[in-house]
């Protein structure tokens, strides 16, 4: 069994575990409402135990790569972890109704920011490596039909909202798909740039990122759906978007840290 | 010690092409040949170096300093082995 093999895919499996387990354990331990605490602990210790290795991981390599990229990552992904971290005590520990702002939106919010951020570094730091990206080129199309798209968005997801009354709440969940768009921007330009390393494992990386957090932008836009109609199936599929979003951020930083670790590409023995 | 164009550019595929793939590395490589007015098909050993620093930079935000160091020196090794063929 290569080392490549084992590496990422069984971290992947383990944290999948992880999350089974320890939303066994709380139920266990917490003794919670049958109809309905099984499923929220497994998926909320699922999702806390996927965003608190993909915000470990990111470390690991910020550690390695000295990258101020890697380092908003682990930040950002650490912000999302605490924020899952919140909706988990109120959710599955304290069993209480969700407040709504709390102190899991300024953790997700804050992080959604950071990661912007990251990514924008992250685009900078790729262009200082010498490699032809053409990113000048590529960043007004980009910025166009990412607008477009913020538009066709806003008519289906702002108007509605805003026809419900304007409060704290009503700022706060638009505050969500309005981020996401933003990430949305540098995210298909990194997914662009990234396609000239076709065949390369820094590809699979980065597609195994910008998917994940292309799933964040669908669960929080079915979220914010999910204010007005209480369809079984859109609450599914919300809790689905989120857990295999991070699920995939989570193996794209696993990845990486295996990259600089050694333990991912065979690249020849030490000289 | 000069080198062939041709056979730096396989060896830069061959250690590269696993973590960038390998239009990335051949692309890599002309670019920095080309920000550095390199248009010979042979290389000298002064050039090849700064080629060499250069892509090291480079691979440091994908694998890190050390490992990075590491590649360039298996590419400087591989370089040595091949010489001017």
């Amino acid at each position: 069994m290569s080392r490549r093999w084992w590496s990422a895919t069984t971290l992947f499996g383990m944290l999948c575990g992880t999350g089974l387990v320890l939303g066994a354990a709380a139920l266990g331990l917490v003794g919670l409402d049958p109809d309905r605490g099984v499923a929220l602990a497994f998926g909320a210790f699922t999702k806390l135990s996927f965003l608190t290795a993909a915000a470990v991981h990111a470390l690991v390599c910020a550690r390695r790569i000295a990258s101020l990229a890697w380092k908003l990552m682990a930040a950002g992904f650490g912000g999302y972890a605490l924020g899952q971290a919140c909706l988990t005590v109120y959710q599955v520990v304290l069993h209480i109704p969700l407040p709504f702002p709390s102190w899991a939106d300024l953790f997700f919010v804050s992080g959604s920011l950071v990661l912007v951020v990251a990514l924008w570094v992250f685009l900078v730091e790729l262009e200082r490596t010498g490699c032809p990206l053409d990113l000048r080129r590529r960043l007004p199309t980009d910025l166009l039909w990412i607008l477009g798209l913020g538009g066709v968005l806003s008519a289906w997801i702002v108007l509605p909202v805003f026809e419900q009354g304007i409060d704290v709440g009503t700022w706060l969940s638009l505050v969500y798909p309005v981020t996401d768009l933003l990430l949305l921007v540098p995210a298909v330009l990194l997914y662009q740039v990234t396609a000239v390393f076709r065949g390369g494992f820094v590809r699979r990386v980065w597609t195994s990122l910008l998917i994940g957090m292309g799933l964040f932008l669908v669960g929080d836009l079915l979220f914010s759906r999910l204010t007005e109609q209480a369809d079984p199936w859109l609450v599914w599929a919300v809790d689905m978007s989120f857990v295999s979003g991070y699920a995939l951020v989570a193996r794209a930083c696993a990845m990486q840290s295996d990259l600089v670790r050694g333990r991912a590409v065979d690249l020849g023995p030490a000289a | 010690m000069p080198v062939d164009l041709q056979h730096f550019e396989d060896a830069v595929v061959q250690r590269l092409g696993p973590l960038l793939g390998e239009t990335m590395a051949r692309a890599a490589l002309a670019g920095h040949c080309r920000s550095l007015g390199l248009e010979s098909d042979i290389l000298a050993g002064d050039e090849i170096e700064t080629v060499l620093r250069r892509l090291g930079q480079g691979m440091v935000l994908f694998v890190g300093a050390e490992r990075a160091e590491r590649l360039t020196g298996q590419l400087r090794e591989d370089l040595h082995a091949g010489g001017a063929s």
